[in-house]
Order: structure tokens, then C-alpha cells, then sequence
């Protein structure tokens, strides 16, 4: 009492200065006051927020969960998709689950091991087990998973069982294309084919259109690796490509494999014979000759050549497999494929020159390419006379299937140096703006010739009426393995087809390596019995594919016909 | 003392418009940021979805398994080079010349087969019949596609 007496006392006299302090300080205390409930407030305002507004099941919950789900996902960009001509896709990239283990949290590893077998079998049960009971805290179990797969390792119930999310390289048609396209590492990096080549560019996210036609490719495919099977043939290659700008619309090479498991594919599988595979490939290669032949000597077609004995050069014979014992025009050398009569023609043109037509053909030199994977011709060094003789006709030189294309390419498209390609817009650049290599008169004359064998040479068999089919046939003996010389019965054997002869569109060539002769082949495995009647087959699908129209020639106007006049004796049916 | 707490109170009104406005603001940010992230999922996973049916197209469309399937369900097979009819028959490719009209596409072409084939409770009539039949073979009734390709033949060979 006497205290509240004081007080009252005081407060009385409490005035002035004294007394707004006072009150300032209370003002003050409720400021703080305010301050801190509004805070509290605010935070209650945010707990609401965060546990009912944005709660596990508010609507945020699904972009948050993506959000976790895109940190898992490398960030770069996906390795874009590779196209054919007509926007087929022939490669891409999926996301796909992988299988990582943190053996920390592996509640039953004997369980989990075996579990993990079962849905993968081709891991083995102590593997997994080791890795499961391991003390790391990250081990990689299985990667690139099915969505099956995924869903299977989710039914383990593992909690030490998680997944990272990668990027694969899919292709939808398995090893058809395979060499062409190559394949990727496990890290996505080319490491061969286009994939190489355009890795980065791939890499950038940039789409690419190659040249290939899908359904020209799976026709190549086919007749190939039926030939190679008929004539139980060690493999085959197969190159099919456009006279005029150089473009590739397919090219197989026999045996192959599937991109998507290169662990089991041999190294004679991954080899790509279109591209690095030089071969001495015989006879095809009088054409360069007989073109050489022309173009520098201007020589008639009722030249002759004797044929009647074989050459002997030091060691060295060359004779006819198709021997004629008579004197023969340019047309009869060409048509009965005469190694006697295109050693003379090589022998006339002259060693310079001929190896100087050869080397603008792009034979002799490495192939300049948009896949990495090419290698340089075999040629003589020095190169002798003896070499241009036997050069004539395709031995000692060995080059590449596709130098060999894009040279016969150059001559019949009417003599314009063609670059092969296999991305589209590599070949803008219209035919006659390109280097001229032979003259558009000894284009014509060659084009005639290569009729000229398939309607009455070796190649008749890849005939195909209607559609005018020229092309030459090359059978060359392998040099025997372990010591000199060659081997008569390992073959490879090639024929290269262009159609329609006279405006030619296509180039076709086909080459079988060591075939074995067959009942219906007579024992033959000679390149008119096996490599020629693929190219017909070839023809024959692509024409109803492309729905090229075949055009009704009568007999006595057949393009070629005016040759014949030149052929005397008919020695063969 | 009047003076100081109407100050406050109005300070106390801007602190709670102010926190208010914040809270509005920052609840349709976060809004706008879970539609975006929504949207981008629904973009990544529509992308995805869509890389996944190209590879199947392209799978299912491989010229190698359509030609088993159509060795095993179809009875005809590809033409040889002789039963190409030259200048009767020219496949369709790229644009369509100016000499085919659109009457001749629409008379003749596959939507008119497709659409006879769906009216018709028995027999095609006629709609295919200039296009030759290369190489049948004994038809066999296979299920309802092989009752469809039944009326196809028996439309063709009439």
C-alpha cells in the first residue's frame, strides 16, 4: 500500500522529459513485440505454405519430382539422330535407366544377388554378389536397362538398388547399315563410321541426312549375303552409288554386326571392307585401261591386239582365262575380258601415263572420305613396266570397292571426276562443274563396251531386260598366303553394273571374296556366275523400288549394237 | 502518446500489406515456377515419348522385317523386272505429275480401295483390277487379316 502510495507518488511526479522517454520505450517494446508476432506470424504463414499449400501432395509435388529427376540426367545435350535421304532414321538417342548399387544400404545381399540374376542373366550370381557386399558406395550393376527391366529391379525392393538415368544410342535397323554408320562407346563417343566422323557436330544436338537409302540398302544387303551364303563366300561388299554427284545410296560389307552389342562381334565383323579392304580386283579394272587407252591414243575400235601367245615377262606369264587364239579388236578384248590384249593396251598407253590416269581416277592415292576409316592403295613402288602390264588387268595394284565405284563412276557419267559422299548436300555441285577426266566421246565408248559384256561377254548374267544393264566382270586370283604368286582357287570376284547404260543414273558393284563353285554354278565361282547375277537381282528390286519404268528397245537399236560389227568370231555360245 | 500509436498501427498495416503482397507474389512465382517445371516434364517426357515411336516406326517399318511379314501373311511377291509394264505403270514418286489428275488419283487410288473394302460385307468389286497379280500363291485363311487379304486377291483376279 504504502509502495502503490509511493508509486502513485512518483508518477505524479513523473513529468516532462522523463515521462516521454517512458513512453517512447514502451512504444518501443510494442514495436519489437509487433515485430517478432508478425514474424512468427509469417513463419506459420510459411509452414501452412510448405506443408499443406505445397504439401507432398499439392500440385507442385510432380515438377519438384522432375526437377530430382533432371539432376540425375547429364545435362549436355542429347547426341542428335542421324536420318537416311528420305528421313528414315537410322540412329538416335534414348534415355535409359542404368543399375548402380550402394552396398551400404543392401539390407539382404544374398537375396538382392540373386534377385538380380534372375532378371539379368547374363550376370553371374558371384559377381553380383562381390560387387553387393563390397565396401564402395557406388558400383555400377547394369546399364542401359529396359523399361521391363527397370520395372523388374523395382519389384526387388532394395533400397541399395538405385538408378541414374543415361543416354543410349539406338539403332532401329540393327546391323544393316552398320559400317556406314558405325557405332558409339558406352560414354556415347563415335568411334567409328558417320558416328565418328560427326562426333562432335552429333554432339551438338544438329541432326545429320546421309545419303543412304534404307530400302536400296536393305536390297544390297539381301543379294549380298545371299550370294556369299550360296557360294559359302568368306563375306562380301556392296556399294551402290549415284554416277552423277558421287552419292552413296548403300554399302555393305559382309560379315557385319549389331552396334548395339559389340562385345561379341569379331574384328573380321567390324572390319569395313567398303572402305578399308584393298583388293587386287582383277578384271574391272580394264576399264580404266581401255579408257586410258582411248583417251590418250584416240585409238579406232577396229584396233587389234594378239592374243594368240601369252606374254612372258621375266618370271611373269600373262595369259587368257577366256582364251580367243586369234588376233582381237578393242570391243573382242574387252568382252571376252582378254588379260593378253589389255596388257598391250597398258603396254601402248605407257607406264607414265597410265599410272598418271590412274592416280586421277583416285586408285592409287587415299581416299578422301567423310568416314575416317579408309587406308592407302597397295601400288608398286617402283613402279616398272611389268607393273603397268599386269596393272592392265588388275593386279599388283589393289585399291578399295569404293575408289573403284567412284573411278567407273567418273568415266560413264561422261567423264566427269566424281567424290563419293555420304552426307546429304556433300555433292551440290553440278557433274560438269567438276574436273573432266575422260572426254565425253571415250565416256560414250566405254559406256558401249560395258553393254557390249553384258549382252554378249561375261556378264550376262546380270542382265536385266528392259533397264540396260552395262558393267564389267573382275575375277582375280588372292596372292597365296605364306609365299609368291597367286592362289587359282581362292577367288575374289566382282562385277560392277551401270544402268541405264546410256544415261547412266546408277553404279553398282558387288565383290565376293573366295567364292566356292556350286552345282548350278558348275563348279564355276568365276564373278559372271557369282557376283554378276547378284547385280541382276539388284537391279531388278531397285527398278520396282524406285519404279524406274524398263524401256522397249528393238533388237537391231540396242545401245552398243553398232560395235558388234567389230566382234568376228563368236568362239562361245 | 495518441501520436506514437497510430504511427505504429499504421506501421504494423504496412508490415502486414507488405508481407501480404510478398507472400502473394512469392506464391505465384512458386506457382508459375511448378507450371513450368510441369510443363517442361510434360515436354521431356511428350520427347522422349516421341523418340521412343520414331525407333519403333523405324523398327516395325525395316524393310528386311517387312519383307518377312509380307513372305509369311501376304499371297504375292515382289515383281520381276519383266511383269514392269513400261509406260502403263509407273510407281508414284516424289510430286505427282501434272498429266495424273486428281480425278484419276482419287478414281483409282488407295483411298477408294479402302473405302470399298470397309462397305462392302462381301466381295471388292473391281477396284484393283488393272494392276496385274505377279507370282500368287495358294491363299490360305488366316484369321480376320487373312479374310481381308482373301477379299483382296478374289478383288484382283476378278
Amino acid at each position: 500500500m504504502i509502495f502503490n502510495h509511493a508509486m502513485r507518488r512518483n508518477s505524479v511526479k513523473l513529468v516532462g522529459d522523463r515521462s516521454s522517454s517512458l513512453g517512447l520505450t514502451r512504444g518501443r517494446l510494442v514495436l519489437v513485440s509487433g515485430f517478432f508476432v508478425l514474424a512468427y506470424m509469417m513463419l506459420a504463414v510459411r509452414a501452412f505454405d510448405l506443408t499443406v499449400i505445397q504439401g507432398e501432395f499439392g500440385a507442385g509435388a510432380e515438377g519438384r519430382q522432375f526437377e530430382q529427376v533432371q539432376k540425375s540426367v547429364p545435362e549436355d545435350i542429347l547426341r542428335a539422330d542421324v536420318v537416311d535421304r528420305n528421313g528414315v532414321l537410322l540412329a538416335t538417342t534414348l534415355k535409359t535407366a542404368s543399375l548402380y548399387a550402394d552396398p551400404r544400404y543392401i539390407s539382404d545381399h544374398q537375396e538382392a544377388a540373386q534377385g538380380l540374376v534372375e532378371i539379368f542373366p547374363e550376370l553371374s550370381f558371384g559377381d553380383v554378389l562381390q560387387k553387393l557386399q563390397s565396401e564402395k558406395r557406388f558400383l555400377w550393376i547394369k546399364r542401359g536397362l529396359t523399361p521391363e527391366e527397370q520395372a523388374r529391379v523395382l519389384e526387388i525392393g532394395e533400397p541399395g538398388l538405385g538408378f541414374r538415368y543415361e543416354n543410349k544410342r539406338v539403332y532401329p535397323h540393327g546391323s544393316l547399315m552398320s559400317h556406314m554408320l558405325g557405332f558409339v562407346n558406352i560414354d556415347g563417343e563415335g568411334q567409328a563410321g558417320i558416328e565418328r566422323s560427326f562426333n562432335k557436330y552429333l554432339g551438338y544436338g544438329d541432326s545429320l541426312s546421309l545419303t543412304l537409302d534404307v530400302r536400296l540398302q536393305h536390297i544390297l544387303h539381301r543379294e549380298v549375303q545371299k550370294t556369299v551364303e550360296e557360294f559359302s563366300a568368306l563375306g562380301g561388299v556392296g556399294v551402290i552409288m549415284d554416277v552423277n554427284n558421287g552419292e552413296i545410296l548403300a554399302g555393305v560389307s559382309l560379315p557385319d554386326f549389331d552396334p548395339h552389342n559389340l562385345g561379341s562381334a569379331k574384328s573380321s565383323e567390324i572390319f569395313n571392307g567398303i572402305t578399308l579392304g584393298v583388293y587386287e580386283l582383277g578384271s574391272v579394272f580394264k576399264i580404266f585401261s581401255t579408257a586410258a587407252l582411248f583417251e590418250t591414243l584416240n585409238v579406232p575400235m577396229n584396233t587389234t591386239f594378239d592374243a594368240r601367245e601369252p606374254i612372258k615377262v621375266g618370271r611373269f606369264k600373262i595369259s587368257d582365262y577366256h582364251a580367243e587364239d586369234r588376233e582381237l579388236t578393242v570391243p573382242e578384248v574387252f568382252m571376252y575380258s582378254s588379260n593378253i590384249g589389255s596388257a598391250m593396251m597398258g603396254q601402248a598407253v605407257g607406264t607414265e601415263t597410265l599410272r598418271d590416269f590412274y592416280r586421277d581416277l583416285g586408285l592409287l592415292d587415299t581416299l578422301d572420305f567423310e568416314i575416317k576409316e579408309v587406308t592407302k592403295p597397295i601400288v608398286p613402288s617402283p613402279w616398272g613396266d611389268v607393273h603397268t602390264l599386269t596393272a592392265s588387268y588388275g593386279h599388283g595394284v589393289a585399291t578399295t570397292p569404293l575408289q573403284l565405284t567412284t573411278a567407273v563412276s567418273s568415266i560413264v557419267n561422261g567423264g566427269y571426276a566424281v567424290k563419293p559422299t555420304l552426307v546429304m548436300g556433300g555433292a551440290d555441285k553440278a557433274p560438269d562443274q567438276n574436273v573432266r577426266v575422260v572426254s565425253e566421246q571415250t565416256a560414250h565408248r566405254m559406256r558401249q563396251l560395258l553393254r557390249l559384256v553384258v549382252d554378249q561377254g561375261t556378264g550376262k548374267n546380270a542382265d536385266v531386260p528392259g533397264y540396260r544393264v552395262g558393267g564389267k566382270t573382275g575375277t582375280a586370283e588372292k596372292p597365296r598366303q605364306g609365299g609368291r604368286g597367286y592362289d587359282r582357287k581362292r577367288l575374289m570376284s566382282s562385277f560392277v553394273g551401270v544402268f541405264p547404260v546410256d544415261q547412266p543414273r546408277y553404279a553398282i558393284f558387288v565383290v565376293i571374296d573366295e567364292p566356292k563353285g556350286t552345282k548350278a554354278s558348275y563348279g564355276y565361282a568365276t564373278a559372271g556366275w557369282t557376283a554378276a547375277p547378284a547385280v541382276r537381282r539388284i537391279i531388278t528390286s531397285m527398278a520396282s523400288v524406285l519404279g524406274i519404268k524398263p524401256a522397249v528397245v528393238k533388237k537391231d537399236k540396242e545401245f552398243g549394237d553398232e560395235l558388234k560389227q567389230y566382234i568376228s568370231v563368236k568362239k562361245r555360245g | 502518446m495518441k501520436k506514437i500509436r497510430g504511427r505504429t498501427i499504421g506501421v504494423f498495416l504496412v508490415a502486414a500489406l507488405s508481407g501480404a503482397a510478398l507472400l502473394h507474389i512469392s506464391q505465384n512465382v512458386q506457382q508459375a515456377e511448378d507450371d513450368l517445371a510441369r510443363a517442361k516434364l510434360s515436354y521431356e517426357s511428350q520427347q522422349e515419348m516421341i523418340r521412343v515411336l520414331d525407333v519403333e516406326w523405324a523398327y516395325l517399318n525395316s524393310p528386311g522385317r517387312l519383307e518377312v511379314l509380307a513372305r509369311e501373311y501376304l499371297d504375292v511377291q515382289a515383281p520381276g523386272a519383266g511383269q514392269m509394264m513400261p509406260g502403263q505403270i509407273a510407281l508414284p514418286v516424289g510430286d505427282i505429275p501434272p498429266e495424273i489428275g486428281a480425278s484419276r488419283i482419287e478414281g483409282d487410288g488407295v483411298s477408294s480401295l479402302v473405302h470399298n473394302i470397309s462397305q462392302s460385307s462381301g466381295e471388292v468389286s473391281g477396284v484393283v483390277r488393272g494392276v496385274p497379280a505377279p507370282g500368287r500363291k495358294p491363299k490360305s485363311q488366316k484369321g480376320d487379316f487373312g479374310a481381308l487379304l482373301n477379299g483382296l486377291g478374289k478383288g484382283a483376279t476378278q
